[in-house]
């Protein structure tokens, strides 16, 4: 095989963390402009172009979403059951917002009550802040650990574990990066895809969420240095060992999730990415360069996804109340043969998934104006 | 037919149910001395004699699985708690009996309704029989039917595996409380019914409006119609006024 075990792990872990960060820069923008509906666009006019600014291609963004859980149900089968059982009713809830998206975005333009309208308004509102807040609080919970253990026969069980243990103050923290920086994405989006006062809107919204996002992230890797408990495996590691969560220890020692990057110091780049990409991008907001704002926003999503899963490697999902039995990257993948042929699936169809959607976004370029509303009766 | 079904070959047996439960305490057997090794083996991953047992008999490990329902321990289990658990495998053949045959008639009639349909179709006739529209409109459940009974057929009847020969249902299942299960379902009921009672209004909404020439409908109610409205067939529509 011209890959080993350890190989295909890693890659594996890689992936679930380039699909996380394709759906906080695909997906992110959209849940960010919904949030911005009520506070960028002020009548029916305006709500219509933000929402057709995104109507064309949210629902290709949330698909990286859907490929998320499918790549955690295929590559991390242990990680998939323990995170869909552990987190049950949040998971409920996200969907229930998660709906709201689809039938707001097509049943809104139906009727031209304005109660009828300001309803649907509110629904893509909450399909864009609560699963927006409830994905940080995941986050959060994964740095905390979940409580939940394997048994011998590897069937994982929880502890109590209700939907508002899940609410702690450190998850919060963590939920209000995910939603400032997904406001800033979506603030910056607007103000490439609109002109004129909804352009001027976003543009101060997204300052104000590009320097939010850089000190609420920054309070968090400070709450990660010394308030939250981090996990070492004190077992020998056999990364080609068998994918079975209850052969190891694990010790919870303060602030242990800070020394990943005192073994690997190049790991520091994913936190200063975060913080930089945030502040940059609000300076290119306030000298009007959108574009530019565009890349160092998605630049920042991509450094503060990626700054917590490095700060885990090799732990996937530890568990706060068995941590011998957290899940790695060496004990709860699919066999090699699974991981190797989803490789080569991912080979072939991710470039074709990657040109398609360049050629969607070459397509619909260039901004959504008020006019458009009248003359294209095809938008929403 | 079945046996066709079954056997995928003209010659092949399919047994019966007695030889079936027969079979399977055979396996229920063989299962509890790979139970048995995988026990030895998680102990001493170095037993060669216990991993050799284990490889001969993997297959059957879920049949001695079974036994959980009744015992911890599948290898304290008696015999008679064996032949139990062999019976367990046997499905309720009453309700597959039907719903398969259902399922199945349904498909026949499915195809001969659209060898119907593409006749009357080709011969440009597909408007001119009431009882055909009338057929078209009241078999419109059908196809969910075939597919619930379907399910039935895959589901129902594989039961008590979730896993067929792998993994009983009982220890398949997450360890989510039951309450939090009713929430989420009765929730989702509830959501989905909500958006049923909308989505018929719409529905209501838009068929008052129905399919005229111009669809004289303001703004937004528009734009699902070709600018300039629908050009009706005159020969087949021979009464409708234009503009209507």
């Amino acid at each position: 095989m011209p890959l080993d075990y350890e190989a295909l792990r890693v890659i594996w872990w890689g992936l679930l963390g380039v699909l996380l960060i394709g759906f906080a820069i695909f997906d992110g923008f959209d849940l960010g402009v919904a949030m911005l509906l009520h506070f960028v666009g002020r009548n029916d006019r305006e709500r219509r172009v933000l929402i057709n600014a995104i109507g064309p291609v949210w629902e290709g963004n949330q698909v990286w979403f859907i490929l998320g859980g499918g790549a955690a149900f295929a590559a991390w089968p242990p990680l998939y059951a323990a995170s869909f059982s552990g987190f049950y009713l949040a998971m409920f809830v996200v969907l229930l917002a998660l709906i709201l998206r689809p039938v707001g975005f097509k049943f809104r333009s139906k009727m031209g009550d304005p109660r009828w309208r300001s309803l649907w308004d509110w629904a893509l509102f909450i399909g864009g802040a609560v699963p927006a807040l409830i994905f940080g609080v995941a986050f959060g919970n994964l740095l905390l650990g979940v409580p939940f253990y394997y048994d011998a026969e590897l069937r994982p069980f929880f502890y109590g574990g209700g939907f508002l243990d899940l609410l702690s103050p450190f998850a919060l923290l963590c939920g209000l990066v995910s939603v400032a920086m997904l406001v800033m994405h979506g603030a910056v989006y607007t103000a490439i895809k609109t002109a004129g006062v909804l352009e001027e809107r976003a543009r101060r919204i997204g300052i104000a969420a590009g320097l939010a996002t850089f000190a609420l992230f920054g309070l968090g890797g400070f709450a990660v240095a010394n308030w939250v408990n981090g996990y070492v495996v004190t077992s020998p590691i056999d990364p080609l060992g068998p994918s079975n969560p209850t052969l190891k220890t694990v010790a919870v020692e303060p602030g242990a999730w800070l020394n990943n990057y005192e073994t690997y110091p190049w790991m520091i780049v994913a936190p200063i990415l975060g913080l930089a990409g945030a502040l940059a991008a609000a300076a290119l907001l306030h000298v009007r360069r959108h574009g530019a704002a565009f890349i160092v926003s998605a630049a920042s999503l991509t450094g503060i996804v990626t700054t917590p899963g490095l700060a885990m490697f090799p732990f996937i999902l530890p568990s706060s109340r068995a941590p011998d039995t957290s899940l790695t990257v060496w004990d709860a993948s699919s066999s090699p043969a699974t991981l190797l042929i989803m490789l080569i699936a991912v080979i072939i169809f991710m470039p074709i998934v990657l040109a398609y959607t360049a050629w969607v976004y070459r397509v619909l370029r260039g901004q959504v104006l008020p006019e458009h509303l009248d003359e294209d009766k095809h938008l929403y | 037919m079945l046996g066709l079904i079954a056997t995928r070959s003209v010659g092949g047996i399919v047994p019966g149910i007695f030889d079936l439960v027969e079979h399977a305490e055979a396996r229920v057997r063989s299962g509890l001395v790979a139970y048995e090794a995988l026990l030895t083996l998680r102990e001493n991953p170095e037993d060669r004699q216990a991993r050799a047992a284990l490889e001969a008999r993997q297959g059957d490990i879920g049949y001695a699985l079974l036994l959980r329902r009744y015992i911890e321990n599948p290898l304290d289990a008696t015999d008679e708690q064996i032949t139990q658990a062999a019976w367990d495998t046997v499905p309720d053949v009453p309700v597959l009996f039907w719903s398969f045959r259902i399922m199945v008639g349904l498909g026949f009639f499915f195809i001969a309704y659209f060898a119907l349909a593409f006749y009357l179709s080709i011969r440009r006739r597909l408007d001119r029989h009431r009882w055909f529209l009338w057929l078209s409109l009241l078999i419109l459940p059908l196809p969910w039917i075939a597919a619930e009974l379907g399910w039935i057929v895959a589901e129902y009847g594989r039961q008590p595996w979730i896993i067929e020969g792998v993994l009983p249902t009982f220890l398949g299942a997450s360890t989510v409380s039951a309450g939090n299960v009713w929430l989420t379902l009765s929730g989702f009921v509830l959501f989905y019914t909500v958006l049923l009672v909308v989505d018929l209004i719409l529905m209501v909404k838009y068929i008052r409006i129905g399919p005229t020439e111009q669809w004289l409908v303001p703004d937004i109610a528009s734009r699902q119609a070709p600018p300039g409205g629908v050009e009706l067939d005159r020969e087949l529509h021979p009464h409708a006024r234009p503009g209507e």
